[in-house]
C-alpha cells in the first residue's frame, strides 16, 4: 500500500488542536510507519503538495489568505477534515462576529493603546486583511468529516485516524461528539 | 532596483508569521520585517462578558501556552473579587505553570528545532519532521 499523505493546516485558531495531535506521543511513531506528514506547521515545506490524502484543518476561516489557501487545499485533497471546534463552528475565533465587522477588534487593539504608535496593519500582499465575518470551514469549502473538541482529546483523534487508516469512514459517537 | 525576499510562511515556530527582507541596489539588506499574520481580537470581544467565562476563553489565545493565559485571567478574577487564594492553590498554579514550561521546551526542541539540528539543513523538507 502506498504511504498515506497527511497534511495539517492551522487557520484562525490557537494551535491547541495541533498540541492535542502531538499528545498522541508514541502513537505518532505508529502513524509514521504508514503515513507521511507532507505539509503543516510541523513541516518545513512552504507549498501545499499537488495531492494529499487527508488534511486536518484546525481553526476558522478568518482572513482572505485562509480562503485562498482552503480553495487550493480542497482541490488537492481527497479527505478534508474540520479538526476541532473552531473549524467546525467558528468557536472562539468567531466570537468577534456579533460586532458586525473586523473594524472594532482591529481598532481596539491597534488604535486604542495610544502609547504604541497607533496604526492599523497595512501591508498589502503580506498581511492578509481580516474577513468581516469569521467562517466555520464548511462555509468556505465542502468538508468531508468533522472532529469536534476544544481541543479534540488525543484519544478521539486517534480513534478517528485509525478508522481513516483502515479505509473506513470515521463515525464518531457518544462522548466523542462533544464540543468544548 | 530594490528587491524583496519573502519567507512565507515561517514554519516550525509557535505561531503564524512571515518575514520580508528588502534588498537595496547593491543587494544588501536595507529593511527586515517580521509580520505576525494572525489576529483574532480577544482585547475587544472579551469586553462585557462575565468574568467567570474568562478562564475558559483566554487559554484559547494560545494552545501552546494556555496556562499563562488561564492564570492571567484567574488572577484578574481574584483581583476583581478582592480575594486572596490559599497557599496550596498558589503552589498548584505555580506547578501547572512550570509544567507548561517543560512541555513548551520539549515541543520546541523535539518537534520544531531537532529535525534541523539532527537531520541537517539539506534534508528535504518533507523528511525533516520529528519522525525523521
Amino acid at each position: 500500500m502506498d504511504r498515506l499523505k497527511i497534511a495539517t493546516v492551522w487557520l484562525g485558531g490557537c494551535s491547541g488542536c495541533h498540541m492535542s495531535l502531538l499528545d498522541l506521543d508514541e502513537w505518532l511513531f505508529e502513524l509514521a510507519k504508514v503515513a507521511d506528514v507532507v505539509y503543516g506547521p510541523l513541516v518545513d515545506t512552504k507549498e501545499y503538495p499537488a495531492a494529499a490524502d487527508v488534511c486536518l484543518v484546525e481553526g476558522a476561516v478568518a482572513n482572505t489568505e485562509h480562503v485562498e489557501l482552503m480553495h487550493q487545499i480542497r482541490q488537492r485533497t481527497r479527505v478534508l477534515v474540520a479538526f476541532g471546534d473552531c473549524a467546525v463552528t467558528g468557536n472562539v475565533t468567531a466570537l468577534r462576529n456579533p460586532l458586525g465587522s473586523a473594524a472594532p477588534v482591529l481598532e481596539r487593539a491597534y488604535l486604542d493603546p495610544a502609547n504604541l504608535r497607533p496604526a492599523l496593519p497595512h501591508e498589502p500582499g503580506v498581511v492578509p486583511p481580516l474577513l468581516d465575518r469569521v467562517l466555520p470551514l464548511q462555509e468556505a469549502v465542502p468538508v468531508d468529516f468533522y472532529l469536534p473538541g476544544c481541543p479534540p482529546p488525543a484519544d478521539r483523534i486517534k480513534a478517528f485516524l485509525q478508522e481513516l487508516l483502515a479505509g473506513k469512514a470515521p463515525h464518531l459517537t457518544g462522548a466523542n461528539l462533544r464540543f468544548g | 532596483m530594490p528587491q524583496w525576499i519573502k519567507i512565507d510562511p515561517v514554519t516550525r515556530i509557535e505561531g503564524h508569521a512571515k518575514i520580508t527582507l528588502q534588498l537595496d541596489d547593491n543587494g544588501h539588506v536595507s529593511d527586515a520585517r517580521f509580520h505576525v499574520v494572525e489576529f483574532r481580537g480577544f482585547e475587544k470581544f472579551c469586553e462585557g462578558r462575565p468574568f467567570t467565562e474568562m478562564p475558559g476563553i483566554t487559554p484559547r489565545v494560545c494552545g501552546i501556552c494556555p496556562v499563562s493565559h488561564v492564570l492571567a485571567s484567574a488572577k484578574a478574577g481574584d483581583a476583581l473579587l478582592a480575594v486572596d487564594i490559599p497557599p496550596a492553590a498558589r503552589k498548584l498554579r505555580r506547578l501547572m505553570n512550570l509544567g507548561q514550561i517543560l512541555q513548551s521546551h520539549a515541543l520546541s526542541f523535539f518537534h520544531l528545532s531537532a529535525p534541523d539540528l539532527l537531520l541537517g539543513w539539506e534534508t528535504p523538507p518533507v523528511n525533516g519532521t520529528s519522525s525523521g
